[in-house]
Order: C-alpha cells, then structure tokens, then sequence
C-alpha cells in the first residue's frame, strides 16, 4: 500500500470517525471493542477504498459496513459481544486497585442498562443503536434492507423489549433504584 | 393516538416537535399502554446513556491497524477512561444520610462568605477578554447574522454538570462542618483539571471536595470563536451536617445552591420567592436529580465530541420528556445558547439564554455576560447594555463580573452609556423579557 494511498484514505475516513465510535460503542457497550469494531470496518473500507472515493454519502456506506460486520460477528461468535465486556470488567475489577476511571466506565446505573441491553439479540441492539444515534429510517432502511413496515415494527418490539429487560433489572437492584 | 403513532413519533425523534394537544393525547395513550410506555421509556434510557467520544488518536491507530495487516491490532488496554459518572455520585451522596451545600461562586462573584481566603482572585482572563476588535460606526443599528463574522463571539463558561461531593465518614463522626474553597482550571474541552484546594476548615473535607469538582462538566469559554482554557476557577463548596428531610423523588441538588445562595449572600427576596414558585410549579413530569444529569452529561459529552446536532437532540428530547423547575431550565437553555453560538446561530442563541436569564435561578454572570456578547456581536448595543444593568440589579450585592464591567466600558467607548438608553429596568425586566 502507497503512502498516497494511506492519506488519501485517512483524508476520506477522518470525518467518519468519530460516528463510526459512537455507534460501535452503543453496538458493543465498551471502549476496547469499540474500537476494535471501528478498526475492523477501516481494514474492510481501506479494501474497497476506490469505491469509498467515488462514494457521494460515504457515511451511510461505512454505516452499512459497521451493521453488517457488527451482526454478523455476533453471529460467528455465536455468542454475545457483550460477553467479552463482562470479561474484561472481571479483570478490571481483579486487579488490585481499580482506578477512578475504572469505577467512572463501570457506574452502576450505566453497567446496569448495559446488562439489559447486552440481552437483547444483536440485530435489535444495533437498530436501536443506529436509531438514537439519530439514523433516520431511511438511512436505516439502506442499512438494514429491510421494508420499512419490518423496519418500524422491530424497532418498536426493540424498544419494548428494552423496556421490560430495564424494568426487571430495576426489581431487581432496588438500591439503585431510579424512579424516573 | 394509538400504538403506531408512538411508534411513529418515537422513529422520528419528533416528541419535541409535537403540539401541546398531541402531547397530551401521547401522555394519555402512554399511561393506558404499558407497551409504549416501556417503548418510551428504553428510547429515553438510550438517549440519555452517555457515550464516550472517540479517542484522540484512534485514526492513528486505525492507519497503523492497516500497516500491520493481517495481523489484527493488540486490543488497547482500557484507558482513557472520561465518562462522568455523575448517577453514581449522586446516588452515593443522597445515600449519605447528610446534606452537602455547595455553591459556585465563579471567582467575581460577592465574597461575602470567603473574603479572607484571598478567594476572590481574578484569573488570567481579563487580558483574553477582549479580542472583539470591530468597532462599527452604527452603535445601535441591528444587522442581520450574516454580518457577523464567528471570529466575534465570545461566549462565558458555564457549569453544564456538577456532581455532589461524598460527606467524609470521618467528619460526620466527629460532626463536622466546614467548607473548601477548590480552584481549577475549565479545559477547552469545558472539564476541570488541576483541581485543589486553597482554603479549607478542615483538611478532612479537601480531598472529597477536589474529587467532586475534578468530575465537574462546563461548557468551554468561547473566545475569538474557538473554545479556550480558563484560569483560576474558585469554587466553595459547604459540608453541612443539618439533616434534610430526606430527599423525596429528584432531591434538588439545585435547591440546596439556591438556599447556599441565600444564606451566603445578604437574604435576597428574589431567591425566596424563587423557592416558593418552582415548589408550586413542581408539575406532572419533574424530572428526578439524577436523572436530569444523566441527560445532561449525555449532551455535555455530545457537544464536547463536537456533536453538537446530538447535543442539542439530547436538550430537545429531555425537555420535551420531562416539566424542568427552573434552575434546570436555567441550565438547559444556556446549553442551548451555547450550542446555537457554536453554530453561528445568533438569533437562537439569544432567544436561548434570554430564555436563561428570564429564569429567577438566574444567578450566574456568565449567562449574562454572553447574552450581552452576542447582542454586542450583532451590534446591538442597547441591548447588550440593557442586559448588563439588569445582570448588575439583580446582583444582590451590585457588583458584576470583570467581563461585564470591561463590557460596560467598551460601551462607553462607543457612546452606548446608562443615558443613552432606559436605564431603570425593574427587578422583573427579565421575565417580562420573556417573548
């Protein structure tokens, strides 16, 4: 690979960045495979970087990347990503003294929406993901290839899903119980 | 309304575009479904879930990724870690069954209570204050935003998010109270480094009062259109051990630095009466404490990543979700004045922290010295003048910031004087202000 292709690539991809990490850090709940996430959709996107040139929406493009590579390595995995939070969390805490960052990343009312969330199946997850980060149901739809009557209907069974998996959690921590 | 039109306002992010009457047939709807009730709450939950901004070197990262390939990237230790844990710090400090006061003064503010710590320092901002160099010939004539130029901006820091110190467990054995006077310094980003203590009563109060601060969130100061680092930033904050009843739904943080406002400077009659409305407008949807920073932080962490589109969603969302008291709608429409700044939207910038000021919790220079900005940006100095003198009326102690003062100054410069416009603004110029 060129050094002119490397600039040119980061030129293109800068923009992106920070979206691509936003929504890699709702699909995935944390930092590390976040970023994990985004470097793999950046390998697959520097692949196709002739395509990626001539894109007029690159985003939506690298979007559709990320909500692929996101369901399907769920799917190879054939567990949760989210599992290997909960892992590293394990370690975090094990280690002797865990610092205030630590603490700050795990806050429990967060690691417990995160809990709810990490039960719900990947394709609901990275809908709701890409929907709060403000993807408009169009977007989504070129996304996703999904009709839009399937696409409303998931999204709202998504949401309700979240509701009750959020309202059994709060049951059951009642010490942090939010009353919002 | 029915379970589609939920479902449909809910896809389009459109709950705070919503008429009054649809509103109240969503409500309706929603308290009857339990369905869109959970809908709407997990949608609400989500937007409010803060999410970290991307690293600072992640493209770096992501262009060394591509050179090694197909080896895969060492996963990153967790580091980096910057998301505020503001719930978590509530909930810790409203567990401690004792109440802590703290109250911000920003260093210019009245004195009264610290006035031999030195405390009122002035930071190095007075020299950086004034990089506003157009000097237009019309003192009074207002001109459309295109005239003005981002470069003419300036907008003050602001408190976006405070977290409530923990009461150290050795004081409240020994029964103590006292207080911590912290400074720091407000990064461009708007979060608190170099935190530490100037003065305190007690050293056992220093380091929980340096660990508050140090998660504390501000909208950056935005100086010559680009966000700056403020100096010297003093903050008191009060221990006190006088048990409140405890704390219902949504104990009001806010409450507390209303009553430490009063009591630490001369008893004012407007922050009584502040007291008396916002308890009788308490309404269908208040919105608890720490739920209100948890939105908050959310939007902070937005608009400090740059996403201000997101921020001002996060703002939209939460108002159109929750009844605010007024010291929360105090401080979600000085977000928004300082969203619509970084957009070069003057005209809703103004109308935003008008909306700011018109509040009674309206206590902070810094709201008002950037609605005075902006009006002088847009050349419309009358007003900007208007707003200081009111800003300086309900001062209670009649003394206003160095920035208003030097902004008074450069008035005078231009021949925009106390005379020259209606000087005499009541005490309730502001609400009536309000359009």
């Amino acid at each position: 690979m060129s050094q002119a292709e490397h600039a040119e690539f980061a030129r293109l991809i800068a923009p992106h960045l920070d979206a691509l990490f936003r929504a890699a850090y709702r699909l995935t709940g944390n930092r590390a495979d976040a970023e994990d996430l985004v470097q793999d959709i950046c390998v697959r996107a520097y692949a196709n970087l002739e395509t990626l040139e001539e894109l007029e929406r690159p985003k939506a493009w690298l979007m559709k990347i990320q909500y692929r590579v996101f369901v399907d390595a769920a799917r190879r995995r054939g567990r949760s990503p989210l599992r290997a939070t909960a892992d590293d969390l394990d370690t975090t805490c094990a280690s002797a003294d865990p610092g205030l960052e630590d603490i700050a990343e795990g806050s429990l009312a967060e690691r417990r929406i995160l809990d709810a969330w990490a039960l719900l199946d990947k394709e609901q997850r990275a809908l709701l993901a890409l929907h709060v980060e403000g993807y408009t149901l169009a977007e989504l739809q070129s996304t996703t290839d999904l009709s839009t009557d399937v696409l409303k209907a998931r999204l709202y069974r998504a949401r309700v899903r979240l509701g009750k998996l959020l309202a059994t959690e709060r049951a059951a921590t009642p010490l942090m119980e939010s009353k919002a | 309304m029915n379970c589609t039109d939920v479902a449909a306002i809910l896809d389009e992010h459109a709950l705070s575009r919503l008429s009054a009457a649809d509103r109240c047939a969503l409500d309706e709807h929603v308290t009857k479904c339990e369905p869109c009730a959970l809908a709407w709450h997990a949608q609400s939950v989500l937007l409010a879930l803060p999410v970290p901004a991307a690293p600072a070197d992640l493209l770096d990262r992501v262009l060394r990724a591509l050179s090694s390939r197909p080896a895969h990237a060492p996963r990153r230790a967790r580091t980096r870690a910057v998301l505020v844990s503001a719930l978590l710090a509530a909930g810790a400090a409203l567990a401690a069954i004792t109440a802590v006061k703290l109250y911000e003064r920003a260093n210019e503010q009245p004195a009264s209570a610290t006035s031999n710590s030195g405390g009122a320092r002035e930071s190095a901002q007075t020299s950086a204050a004034s990089t506003q160099s157009s000097a237009p010939a019309a003192p009074t004539a207002s001109r459309p935003d295109s005239a003005v130029a981002i470069d003419d901006v300036d907008t003050e820091y602001f408190m976006a998010l405070r977290v409530p110190p923990d009461y150290p467990p050795d004081a409240i054995e020994r029964k103590l109270e006292g207080d911590v006077t912290v400074e720091y310094t407000i990064d461009e980003r708007g979060a608190v480094k170099n935190a530490r203590a100037v003065r305190s009563t007690d050293p056992v109060f220093e380091a929980s009062a340096i660990a508050s601060v140090s998660q504390w969130k501000y909208l950056p100061r935005v100086r010559a259109g680009k966000r700056v680092a403020v100096d010297g930033v003093q903050t008191v904050m009060r221990f006190q051990l006088t048990m409140p009843p405890p704390p219902p739904v949504g104990a009001k943080r806010d409450d507390s630095v209303r009553q430490s406002e009063a009591e630490s400077t001369a008893p004012s009659q407007d922050a009584k009466s502040a007291e008396d409305t916002s308890a009788a407008q308490r309404s269908a949807h208040p919105v608890d404490f720490a739920t209100f920073e948890r939105w908050m932080t959310n939007a902070w962490q937005r608009s400090a990543a740059d996403d201000l589109r997101g921020a001002e969603l996060v703002l939209d969302e939460l108002r159109a979700t929750y009844d605010l008291d007024d010291s929360q709608s105090n401080r979600v429409w000085t977000f928004y004045g300082y969203i619509y700044t970084r957009y070069a939207d003057y005209g809703r910038a103004i109308d935003a922290y008008e909306k700011a000021v018109a509040t009674k919790t309206a206590f902070w220079s810094e709201q008002w010295t950037s609605l005075a900005s902006l009006y002088f940006a847009r050349h419309q100095y009358d007003k900007a003048l208007e707003t200081l003198l009111t800003y300086k009326q309900r001062s209670s102690s009649g003394r206003i910031s160095s920035e208003a003062t030097a902004m008074i100054e450069k008035l005078r410069a231009l021949g925009v004087t106390e005379d020259s416009v209606d000087g005499g603004p009541g005490p309730h110029v502001a609400e009536s202000r309000e359009r």
